[in-house]
């Protein structure tokens, strides 16, 4: 069947008109127009809400300490490498009207549900955490050791975080011969101290850390996590391992022991 | 685009590159947004200006590495802002623990309303960059809700002009935004 063109579905996600029946009989079988029309609609809803934005400025000499700062502080970062998806399926690229359809979860009007669910949460911890799903890491494996028929897709060093200092360890990112993803975290020096709490949380991280998926408990030192097939470990690049308490609480403590970035080994 | 400012992928490129002018161009363009952003969430002048601070010289720092095909640079700079705006948070919430726990609660709920600002503040910057005829355009239907047939009369264009400024305006829209989820 022939998709409606993306003018009309513009058209309706503005005007909420459609002018002829088999537009309707179309999107009515058609997840992926609807879902387009869903998008735009949000798009359009954003767009309306945006008349009577009024932003401060700051004072001015805000930019005097940030020029003093630039001058006189460290040098512009040099990139490590070029900074390599590590993912399995592919991020979606700004610039075309066309979206990457991989990675939508099939039904439902994507972005907006998983975001109001995000704020929802962001509401109740506060500043740091945003919990994506919580136990979506299924299987924790610990101690298993990989075996030869694993490759490894990416790799990360753990560095230590303030108050932990001594402790590091390694993530890699690994696919087995059926195409399935396991995160092998090998932690050190990081269970001496408490911390926040006795357990060792591994979390995925977002590089901004504003958006995190918990993979699991570390048992001991050493854990082996299965990454879910659906999960795009491209969006979630950063490895951290947190203390926590054992209180129940499914958000991050914000006590990082270690974290560090998957690269391409 | 409007000529009196710098083009959005030049900038991104200069800015890239390491140039401080480009650096105060992007102060320009976007600290009225970042410390709006820093204000509503933090409710605080002086922190908020913190905030702005430490934005621009983190994305200086990382600028080298930052890529105008993976974010738009407003997105990019949302995304700075918010990581700061939750550093912020997490120092205030350990200090407010260790002296009076209700205050995390009040804290707690503010950072929605600045998401939404961040969404529309970017939408309204990207409505003004639009060249003159799909500006108007867009300005009607949207913030005067006139239908499709309204603006074209009103504007003397045909209909069909009309609905596509409208799709490509919006589709342009969608991609500033994309990055903020």
């Amino acid at each position: 069947m022939k998709h409606v063109d993306d003018e009309t579905l513009a058209m309706l996600a503005v005007s909420g008109v459609v002018a002829d029946d088999a537009v309707t009989e179309h999107l009515a079988a058609c997840a992926r127009c609807r879902d387009e029309v869903a998008d735009l609609q949000r798009v359009a809803a954003v767009t309306r809400s945006s008349s009577h934005v009024r932003l401060d400025a700051p004072p001015e000499a805000v930019w005097d300490r940030i020029a003093a700062e630039v001058r006189d502080g460290p040098p512009r970062d040099v990139p490590a490498e070029s900074p390599a998806p590590v993912a399995v399926s592919g991020v979606g690229r700004p610039g075309g009207t066309t979206r990457p359809r991989g990675r939508v979860t099939p039904g439902g009007p994507r972005v907006h549900r998983r975001r109001r669910v995000l704020l929802t949460v962001a509401a109740v911890v506060g500043a740091f955490a945003i919990v994506l799903g919580i136990g979506v890491a299924t299987g924790a494996l610990p101690g298993l050791p990989g075996s030869a028929s694993e490759t490894v897709l990416a790799r990360a060093e753990l560095d230590a975080l303030p108050g932990w200092s001594g402790a590091g360890g390694t993530a890699e990112l690994e696919r087995d011969r059926d195409g399935r993803l396991s995160l092998v975290v090998d932690l050190r020096g990081g269970t001496g101290r408490t911390g926040t709490g006795a357990l060792r949380e591994v979390w995925m991280m977002r590089s901004d850390l504003d958006g995190l998926v918990s993979v699991g408990f570390l048992d001991g030192d050493r854990g082996r996590f299965t990454v879910p097939s659906g999960m795009d470990t491209a969006r979630f690049p950063v490895v951290d391992v947190s203390a926590e308490a054992d209180d129940g609480d499914p958000a991050h403590s914000g006590d990082s022991i270690v974290r560090g970035r998957l690269a391409r080994p | 685009m409007t000529t009196t400012l710098p083009d959005d992928s030049e900038l991104s490129d200069a800015f890239s590159a390491g140039s401080e002018d480009a650096l105060r161009a992007v102060y320009d363009r976007w600290s009225p947004l970042v410390y709006s952003l820093a204000l509503r969430a933090l409710g605080d002048q002086s922190a908020a200006e913190d905030v702005t601070q430490q934005v621009f010289v983190k994305a200086w720092r990382r600028s080298a590495s930052y890529d105008p095909e993976r974010a738009p640079l407003g997105a990019w700079l949302v995304g700075i802002t918010r990581n700061c705006i939750a550093d912020a948070f997490a120092e205030r919430t350990r200090h407010a623990r260790t002296t009076d726990p209700s205050v995390v609660e009040e804290t707690a709920a503010a950072p929605e309303s600045e998401f939404d600002l961040a969404e529309r503040a970017l939408v309204a910057g990207e409505l003004d960059r639009l060249d003159d005829v799909p500006r108007r355009v867009m300005r009607l239907a949207f913030y005067d809700e006139l239908s499709h047939r309204e603006i074209a009369e009103r504007l003397g264009l045909p209909l069909g002009t009309v609905k596509s400024h409208i799709h490509r305006s919006l589709a342009r829209l969608r991609t500033r935004l994309e990055v903020i989820e």
